[in-house]
């Protein structure tokens, strides 16, 4: 497989998607109009935690232009059912109740009614003049809050999930725990000739996708729903939707539009129920977008964790025992990363005795959403973190430290399993023979350094490859395209039918027109759907050779497929000429009709993929102020399909990462309402905050895929929130364990 | 046979037994065999995946068990 | 209310539209002339979608109100190629890869071309800053500032 010579595979062409993205005429969530429209708008609740006590929706029924109002209690009750899995597992009568609360509002934010209008203005104008009494509950509002003996509790019938032992009694915040565990963790311990022991917290954080969540939603006259929306998955959208509703998933159609980022926070519904329902009830289609506001209190984020973490290791550097006990914020609903973040906090290192326990604990704040490797950046910045003081402590160098516990091929990984051919210790040594790594520092500077990992998904993914007359080809999937993927699918066909890459037309299909596919995320698409991808079009080849087999009057296995061309092959060389695809489409008319390659697979969870981080920040001591001045991000992609946007996406991660390292949080006030729903006080990076971000792609093949492909997405946020905090500490002399490290913390740490 | 592993977190539902071997054909044959064996465990199981030679299956009833396949359980991932 | 009347060049035509005095000039454009390039990220003026050319001047369109158009010339993504020639940054964009979800490249074309126009060889530091109003999530913004420092320079060449 890695003999394969590539000749699209491995190049940066122009994406398709592109000259509209860059002229404006792309059409993403909020861009589409249906006739005839209305306007949504949502009520929201003024308090964390209360019973809804009565609804009244007469005043905003009586507001001119009007035409629909709905509340919780309109939709069907649904049986609590908890599916674990996907995005750390889902209850559709939590997601019905997050979309619309029915007897309880859970965060300051959570939607409590509707109302569809004639513009936005009336809608939004109207949905203020519903009247709700509530009555006002104790907020719970941290971890520490939540899993008190006497805490208030969200949910009266929670039932703990997972392995509880002891089980908590009666009524919980606690909805779940896992555990991992190998060997004597006392007993290593006790060999260990260092320890260091800390507690870590980071801070709920927003995918912070710039588009906000819009659509709208049709109701035809033989009740078929149309669904237009910025998502992740329209299959997720279609069946949780129509789990919500009650209703036939086959009469749900769903649209991707253009996705304005998503980063895991579009792989869940919030507004396409809502939006069903009020174009049902007003007979009219309605649209609904969100505010950033509303972004911001009522959807995303990923958890706020503690995580309390303690690792031994020899003199020489070998790690012997590692102990973790971790808490995840979930929100108001069950269903926190904390599981992935248990399986990949000590993912990267041979470690023969441990034992991780992680929570899945609710608080009457916003539910949290997939986010970009969830679960695993928190964790993995205790263990970074960790492992980074006791190479300090042992005098040893952090590169050689990790290169020295390193994960091989053959390792068992935490969570159980051997893992097969894996990277890790390619990108450590990519990250020790860099010249960022031996570059000087300035004043004030210091150098962290961290590694990550994370699974890729593999799941269920369609592919259809048609071609045309002229000899080029339309490939249809169902992931809407987030960074590029539409490139990297129609280079892979180019590799297999032999046709330049502007030949291929890739195209995000709706619900109706291709196979079920499961969402973009997971870092799946590229592996799992690529795989689907390259399938079809080996079918679409085999069809091919068979026509040129028809015209040429022989046996199938004397046509071979090369660079677009068939060739009389296996003694038949010579006689015949080549037949070029361009000719063997003009006559599929005639030779058995058009030619069309199908393929649907489930793919296994691919072969993880890991990266090393270098981080130089320098810090202001008058201030606190911080500034990466150099990073670099190494990462093992399997094989990269299209170059630039693997190392984009090697970037944006890294950027994602840095920002929840240094400056990103949401800051609650005492009643739980989010003080910062806005860019302005919730800070991301922007450019002047950044260095350049220096790549390296490492490639060790994937052999769950054919040309190699791991999955990249995910890995580049799991190290920087470690590479930050190692090279503050190596700037200011302070471990830092509290994210963010803003300017104000840093001043006292570094005064105190 | 197989070897099936059991991770502590399930330990309590095999009375702490860590590993048995069963003869099985398939993944569906070894659910419904360890839920013969510890009552109760399948509740647990359903919300995992199932992990055959280190590749991990979210819902795979019919992948075929070899007797020398190692089989663990962990929790079901997606991803953002 | 009675809404009010505005005419307007936008992209070298004249326009004329009606809004309620309070409208945005972002809404005008997108729901009442259906210019939907210019994105809205948070109609506060801290994401830089809505970026658009005001009498030659960056602003973004939401903190503009539409009233205030009369009589004014507006630019947006829509008028920066020329019929089907990319404009060069929009070229490099594409060439380096400096979008991938693409909802905040208008924004950033529509500021970098403002920044080209006063300044046609910006160093990295001046379009860093420069772009600093213009939020991208996706990128961490590397591939964005190669592009508009390439672009620049093939203006430069090309002007030579
Ligand atoms: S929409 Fe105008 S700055 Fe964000
Ligand atoms: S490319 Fe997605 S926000 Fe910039």
């Amino acid at each position: 497989m890695s003999e394969r010579k590539f000749k699209y595979v491995g190049t940066r062409p122009i994406r398709h998607d592109g000259v509209d993205k860059v002229t404006g005429r792309a059409n993403f969530g909020a861009d589409f109009d249906a006739p005839g429209m209305l306007h949504g708008a949502l009520l929201r609740s003024p308090h964390a935690h209360a019973r809804i006590l009565s609804v009244d929706t007469r005043a905003a029924e009586a507001v001119a232009g009007v035409k629909a109002v709905l509340t919780g209690q309109e939709l069907p009750k649904l049986q609590s059912m908890w599916m674990g899995g996907a995005e750390g597992g889902i209850d559709f009568r939590d997601i019905a109740e997050n979309c619309l609360a029915r007897d309880k509002v859970l965060y300051h934010g959570h939607a409590v009614a509707a109302v569809a209008a004639t513009t936005p203005e009336i809608a939004l104008q109207a949905a203020r003049m519903i009247e709700v009494e509530y009555e006002e509950l104790t907020p719970v509002l941290d971890l520490e809050a939540a899993v008190a003996s006497d805490a208030p509790i969200l949910h009266d019938d929670l039932q703990p999930i997972g392995a509880t032992d002891p089980l908590p009694e009666g009524p919980t915040n606690i909805a779940g725990r896992v555990e991992f565990s190998r060997g004597d963790v006392d007993a290593g311990f006790a060999e260990a000739d260092v320890v260091v022991e800390r507690e870590f917290r980071t801070q709920m954080v927003h995918q912070g996708y710039i588009e906000p969540h819009a659509c709208v939603a049709r109701i035809g006259e033989d009740d078929q729903v149309v669904v237009w929306c910025t998502t992740q998955g329209g299959f997720a959208v279609k069946n949780y939707s129509a789990m919500v509703l009650q209703m036939d998933p086959a009469k749900i159609k769903v649209i991707s539009s253009e996705i304005g980022g998503g980063f895991g926070g579009k792989t869940t519904i919030y507004l396409e129920p809502v939006a069903i329902a009020l174009a049902r009830k007003a007979r009219r289609p309605v649209k609904m977008v969100m505010s950033r506001e509303e972004v911001f209190r009522a959807t995303g984020p990923t958890s706020g964790t503690i995580v309390r973490a303690e690792l031994g290791a020899k003199r020489d550097g070998t790690l012997v025992a590692g102990r973790l006990s971790m808490f995840y914020e979930a929100g108001a609903y069950r269903g926190s990363p904390a599981g992935p973040g248990a399986m990949c906090a000590f993912g990267s290192y041979k470690i023969p005795n441990f034992y991780i326990e992680a929570h899945d604990v609710v608080v009457n704040k916003p539910k949290v959403a997939a986010y970009r490797a969830p679960g695993a950046p928190m964790s993995t910045f205790a263990t970074e973190s960790l492992v980074d003081e006791l190479a300090r402590e042992l005098g040893l160098d952090p590169i050689e430290m990790r290169l020295h516990n390193a994960v091989d091929e053959g390792d068992q990984a935490p969570y159980g399993p051997v893992y097969g051919p894996i990277g890790l210790r390619e990108t450590l040594e990519a990250a020790r023979s860099h010249p960022h790594y031996k570059a000087p520092l300035g004043q004030n500077q210091g150098r962290g350094i961290a590694c990550g990992f994370w699974f890729n998904a593999g799941m269920s993914s369609s592919a259809n490859v048609s071609l045309h007359a002229d000899g080029s080809a339309v490939v249809a999937t169902g992931n809407p395209d987030i960074g590029g993927s539409r490139a990297a699918q129609a280079q892979m066909v180019s590799e297999e039918l032999g046709i330049p890459v502007e030949r291929v037309r890739p195209v995000v299909a709706d619900t109706d027109s291709v196979g079920y596919t499961d969402m973009t995320g997971g870092s799946r698409v590229c592996f799992a759907t690529g795989m689907a991808v390259i399938q079809a079009s080996r079918d679409v080849v085999d069809q091919l050779r068979a026509r040129a087999a028809q015209i040429w009057g022989v046996e199938l296995d004397s046509v071979a497929w090369e660079d677009g061309r068939a060739l009389p092959a296996n003694g038949a060389e010579g006689d015949h000429e080549p037949l070029p695809i361009e000719e063997l489409a003009q006559q599929m008319g005639r030779t058995g009709g058009p030619i069309v390659g199908k393929a649907s697979l489930t793919a296994p969870m691919a072969g993880p993929g890991f990266a090393t981080h270098l981080c130089d920040l320098e810090v202001d001591p008058e201030t606190g102020a911080s500034r990466v001045v150099r990073y670099t991000a190494i990462q093992d992609a399997g094989k990269a399909v299209h170059p630039g946007y693997v190392e984009g996406q090697y970037q944006g991660g890294s950027a994602q990462g840095i920002g929840w390292a240094l400056n990103e949080e949401y800051i609650f006030d005492e009643r739980g309402e989010m003080e910062n729903p806005g860019f302005l006080d919730y800070r991301m990076p922007v450019a002047s905050d950044l260095p350049m971000i220096d790549t390296v792609i490492v490639e060790v093949p994937n052999p769950l895929h054919p040309y190699g492909v791991r999955g990249v997405g995910e890995t580049p946020i799991v190290p920087p929130l470690a590479a930050v905090a190692n090279a503050m500490r190596g700037a200011t002399g302070v471990r830092f364990t509290v994210l963010p490290m803003s300017p104000p913390r840093v001043l006292e740490a570094i005064d105190a | 046979m197989a070897q099936v592993h059991f991770g502590s977190g399930l330990q309590p539902h095999t009375g702490g037994v860590e590993r048995i071997d069963l003869d099985v054909p398939r993944v569906r044959e070894m659910l419904q065999e360890l839920a013969e064996r510890y009552p109760g465990i399948e509740v647990q199981l359903e919300q995992m995946a199932v992990a055959v030679d280190g590749q991990i299956y979210n819902d795979a009833p019919y992948q075929k068990l070899a007797p020398t396949s190692e089989v663990h359980f962990v929790p079901k991932i997606g991803g953002g | 209310m009675p809404k009010t009347h505005v005419e307007t060049t936008i992209n070298g035509e004249p326009q004329e539209f009606l809004c309620e005095p309070s409208e945005s000039l972002l809404a005008a454009l997108r729901d009442g002339l259906g210019l939907t390039g210019t994105k809205e990220g948070c109609t506060t003026g801290d994401c830089g979608a809505c970026s658009v050319m005001l009498d030659g001047r960056l602003v973004p369109s939401c903190m503009v109100l539409a009233p205030e158009a009369i009589g004014r010339s507006i630019e947006t993504i829509e008028g920066v190629a020329q019929g089907d020639s990319l404009h060069p940054l929009q070229q490099k964009f594409l060439e380096h890869a400096a979008l991938q979800c693409g909802v905040c490249t208008p924004g950033f074309i529509v500021a970098a071309k403002a920044l080209l126009e006063r300044n046609p060889d910006p160093s990295e530091e001046e379009t860093r800053y420069w772009l600093a109003g213009n939020l991208c999530r996706c990128t961490g913004y590397d591939k964005i500032i190669r592009a508009v420092l390439d672009a620049a320079a093939e203006m430069r060449e090309a002007t030579a």
